[in-house]
């Protein structure tokens, strides 16, 4: 008996190979083989055509790590940041050696699909970086309004001496 | 390990004095090993450009001491200096920094040239140079006759031409899009698999990632540094860095 999954996939058994012109129901070593049904292919392509749903964030551990931080006495929140900075970046040294390796492979469509996963995982490193440099920004220029005023204001060095 | 290519050993260098001091390097120690690339990483003012200054010459430290190839810059007079930059270290700038009035493949010969090497022979370096970087149809056109990335592909044939070994990279790809400045990344990185050093000095992340060791600074300190493990199981189930 067939069985109709949500997807719309229908499990063919060996008697029904040949009906319904879903193809053969299974293969010679046994292996069960799905054919797409109509109402399937409708919802393929209804969800092809949905943007997908941006609801509620996924839990962000770096982001309450972080926030954390900022709020709890004692804690070293450059030392916090760097510590990730660093591992992200390793990460995202990783992901550009396997995509320099995939680019060979970019003719064939799982060759494609695979380099555009990993440049996926690239621009989400990337901008975990990019955060994590703004974070720090913002506390040091906080840091820095809260100094007596007395301090020498960094606007004061010659511009033309000052390290880039 | 072999001698590295570069050697900055506990290098400082501060602008001004008493008050006014700038520190802008404080003991900081870098070793570059041929066939490898190592951004350096910071925001404005953590020193990455003067590290970069100091490493090719143009400027001395105010203690420390910088070798390239085994030998210390500080102990060259001007002139034996000015020859190392020219046959030993190659730089690339963020804007090119070509001579508009020269041809590509002119642009590259002028170090042979100013080092004394006959016209025809510096050409023919150039030549292969440009085709290496993948522009060889290129040479005789002017600066303004090409786009920004073919004019960064002449500044890296520049920094490559005679074989030199050290390559100084500062936001080379500042002033390209994302995919002109990784085929920029790509070239330099095709040149230290190929047995050069290179420097990398960059605010962009995805860039400094294709280095083999990422240096961070911070107020002129190295604060941290990163080695990326081999990639081969890093997707695997479960696993975490």
């Amino acid at each position: 008996m067939a069985v109709e999954h949500r997807s719309g996939l229908h499990n063919l058994g060996p008697t029904r190979t040949g009906r319904d012109g879903g193809g053969a129901g299974s293969d010679d070593d046994g292996h069960v083989i799905y054919s797409v049904t109509e109402p399937g292919r409708g919802e393929v392509a209804a969800w092809f055509s949905t943007p997908v749903q941006r609801t509620q964030p996924p839990r962000d551990e770096l982001a309450i790590k972080l926030a954390l931080a900022v709020t709890v006495p004692g804690v070293d929140v450059d030392a916090v940041i760097q510590a990730q900075r660093s591992a992200t970046m390793a990460a995202l040294q990783d992901y550009t050696r396997l995509k320099r390796a995939a680019q060979a492979k970019q003719e064939e469509p799982a060759g494609m699909a695979w380099s555009l996963v990993l440049d996926s995982f690239v621009f989400a490193a990337e901008a975990e970086i990019r955060w994590l440099d703004h974070s720090e920004a913002r506390l040091r220029r906080a840091a820095r309004e809260r100094q007596p005023s007395s301090a020498p204001a960094p606007a004061s060095v010659d511009p033309k001496v000052r390290a880039r | 390990m072999n001698q590295p290519v570069l050697d900055l050993r506990d290098v400082s260098r501060v602008h001004g004095s008493g008050s006014t001091a700038v520190h802008a390097l404080r003991s900081v120690g870098v070793q570059v090993y041929a066939g490898e690339l190592v951004a350096v990483m910071g925001p404005s003012g953590s020193g990455k450009s003067t590290l970069l200054t100091l490493a090719g010459g143009l400027d001395r430290p105010s203690s420390g001491s910088v070798l390239v190839e085994g030998t210390a810059l500080e102990s060259l007079d001007q002139g034996h200096r000015a020859r190392m930059r020219r046959t030993a270290i190659g730089y690339v700038f963020q804007d090119f920094n070509l001579i508009p009035a020269l041809t590509a493949a002119e642009n590259v010969a002028l170090p042979r040239e100013l080092d004394g090497e006959r016209s025809r022979a510096a050409r023919r370096a150039a030549l292969a140079a440009l085709t290496e970087v993948g522009i060889g149809e290129l040479a005789d056109r002017f600066p303004d006759e090409l786009s920004g990335g073919q004019q960064q592909r002449v500044a890296i044939a520049r920094a490559v031409v005679g074989e030199r070994r050290l390559i100084l990279a500062d936001e080379p790809t500042g002033a390209l899009d994302t995919e002109t400045g990784e085929d920029i990344l790509g070239l330099l990185r095709a040149r230290c698999d190929a047995g050069a050093a290179g420097v990398l000095v960059t605010h962009e992340a995805r860039y400094a990632a294709w280095a083999d060791r990422v240096v961070f600074l911070r107020d002129g300190r190295i604060v941290d540094e990163t080695r990326a493990d081999r990639p081969d199981s890093l997707l695997e189930t479960g696993k975490t860095r």
